[in-house]
């Protein structure tokens, strides 16, 4: 049977991940220092491992209700509130499989074949996919370095047409660490509302900002913004696959109807340890993730000054934990700057042009990284540089 | 202050590291970050560098340790303090604590041997004036110690890309 045949067209032509390629470079060799993860460092802190372990023995195995366990919904639209100072309802809250699964119940959600979704560029490399798998298209919005790689009502309103839905606005960015300020999500917003477009926010690296505190696009706008959000990176909880959805009714049931027939739920070992980290930090006062944000931003400010030092020019970072240097002077394109960093000085980062187009002359440097690891990576970047 | 604490927090986990690393972390001058540490160490605050041992892989090269708690009757003029100086001036003693709870004073005693240690206790703790008992704990096995678990290795499994 010639299986090829089957697979469908709009499939196919999405082409892998370029991050995926590079991994499997990456994984075959020895001794590598990897400085190209995409996850917190922290191992899930324990009292939240032990309230999974504990719902186990307790025999808390079953499905739960589709939108997830109510106390963690209520729980989740209580932490917006009290950190992002949202207005959500728990009853227009789904709980999904990772932030991942929401975002792609939004597509196949909204999406007719052919209608279209503003997606910065660089930035995560899902919505692209994400989008086409819903039979729409993605539409780059490129920003710039310049422009600390934020949107700007200028370079939406060039990309809109009649056939544009939604925008998906990811701050803190994935690759790029730009945050968007109060004024300039302010900016943005008069150009969304005037072509009635939804919000998709991303804004599953919220926590982690350094300086100031993330301000949300849907604060005050909740009515048209699709939140998502969810425990991988503020809680260090990536493998716990948890994520959630705040968003209109209409939209939410939507996304729900879509959930139940394909995930069901997510895990209850999952909730029950969301529930746990979302109790505790709030008992704490924060404390775990405030540790967490004030050893990534020591490691952040290192990273960066290691690549001025090296005579890079460096956007700052405000977020996230990554640092995405402009390596275009050295003459390399961003693949071959890491595919050669990798096979001489045996540093794995990532090629900014897995992230679209304008991820050129990039690359992706993580700092969710050991100290030491940094401060090695650093040192050899820079004789591989120097070395040239 | 502020700066302190910071400078103290990155030292504590690793002493070692370079003062330019924690300038660079700290957005500050490194020499800024040298005239602190210099201050702090002539106030007493950092006593010295040391390397923090995982006693559970040293096989014979680990000394034999114990926790002795004291029970002793402070009387006038010679107060905790006086009992106190009088066990922290052992080199065999590591840490002394005067705390609340059914004993006075817990020791911790380091020696080659475990006989070592009982015949430190007998012949110079409680023979001491003041003490009315001790009791001795001898440590069969640490889990952690200085914040660090030494019985297992938690082992960072992360893909070595990611998205």
């Amino acid at each position: 049977m010639n299986t090829e045949k089957l697979l469908a067209r709009h499939v196919k032509e999405v082409p892998p991940s370029g991050i995926r390629r590079f991994f499997d470079i990456a994984s075959e060799m020895k001794d590598v220092i990897s400085m190209s993860v995409g996850e917190p460092d922290f191992i899930t802190p324990w009292n939240i491992r032990d309230a999974a372990i504990h719902s186990i023995e307790a025999g808390r195995t079953h499905y739960t209700p589709n939108r997830g366990l109510m106390e963690l919904r209520q729980l989740a639209v209580e932490y917006l509130k009290e950190r992002f100072n949202l207005e959500y309802d728990a009853k227009d809250t789904l709980v999904t499989v990772g932030a991942s699964e929401a975002l792609d119940l939004a597509f196949r959600a909204i999406l007719n074949p052919g209608d279209e979704v503003l997606v910065p560029a660089p930035s995560y490399v899902s919505y692209e996919p994400g989008v086409r798998f819903a039979l729409g298209v993605p539409v780059g919005v490129e920003t710039f370095e310049e422009d600390n790689f934020i949107l700007t009502p200028e370079s939406i309103e060039r990309a809109i047409t009649p056939r544009t839905k939604a925008i998906v606005v990811p701050y803190p960015n994935n690759p790029t660490g730009a945050i968007m300020t109060r004024e300039e999500l302010d900016a943005i917003l008069p150009v969304i509302e005037k072509h009635d477009l939804l919000i998709i926010a991303d804004e599953i690296y919220a926590e982690l900002t350094y300086g100031r505190r993330h301000v949300s696009i849907a604060e005050g706008h909740e009515d048209r913004t699709l939140l998502i959000n969810g425990f991988s990176k503020a809680f260090a909880m990536t493998g716990w696959r948890l994520g959630y959805a705040c968003g209109p009714k209409p939209l939410i049931d939507t996304m729900t109807k879509i959930h139940q027939y394909s995930m069901l739920c997510a895990s209850i070992m999952s909730q029950e340890a969301g529930i746990e980290a979302l109790l505790s930090e709030r008992n704490s006062g924060y404390q775990q993730v405030s540790h967490m944000v004030t050893s990534y931003n020591r490691r952040r400010a290192l990273v960066v000054e290691g690549f001025r030092e090296m005579g890079l020019s460096c956007f700052e970072p405000r977020g996230a934990f990554y640092c995405f240097p402009n390596i275009s002077s050295t003459g390399l394109t961003s693949e071959e700057f890491c595919t050669q960093l990798l096979h001489e000085k045996k540093i794995a980062c990532v090629p900014g042009s897995a992230f679209g187009k304008s991820g050129e002359g990039f690359i992706r440097c993580s700092y969710a990284s050991s100290m030491e690891n940094i401060i090695e990576a650093i040192k050899r970047i820079r004789e591989f540089i120097e070395g040239r | 202050m502020e700066i302190r604490k910071e400078i103290l927090d990155i030292l504590t986990k690793d002493a070692k590291i370079a003062n330019r690393h924690i300038a660079a972390m700290l957005g500050i001058e490194e020499a800024k970050v040298a005239e602190e540490i210099k201050a702090m160490e002539d106030e007493g605050i950092i006593l010295r560098y040391s390397a923090v041992l995982n006693t559970e892989v040293m096989g014979d090269l680990a000394p034999a340790e114990a926790f002795i708690e004291l029970k002793v009757s402070p009387e006038r003029d010679f107060g905790y303090n006086d009992i106190a100086r009088r066990v922290y001036k052992f080199p065999e003693v590591t840490a002394v604590y005067l705390n609340s709870g059914r004993c006075d004073l817990i020791v911790k005693v380091e020696a080659k041997t475990m006989k070592a240690i009982s015949q430190f206790v007998w012949e110079k703790l409680s023979v001491l004036e003041g003490v009315t008992s001790t009791e001795t704990l001898f440590i069969m096995r640490k889990y952690k110690e200085n914040g660090e678990i030494l019985v297992e290795d938690e082992k960072e499994e992360r893909l070595v890309v990611t998205p």
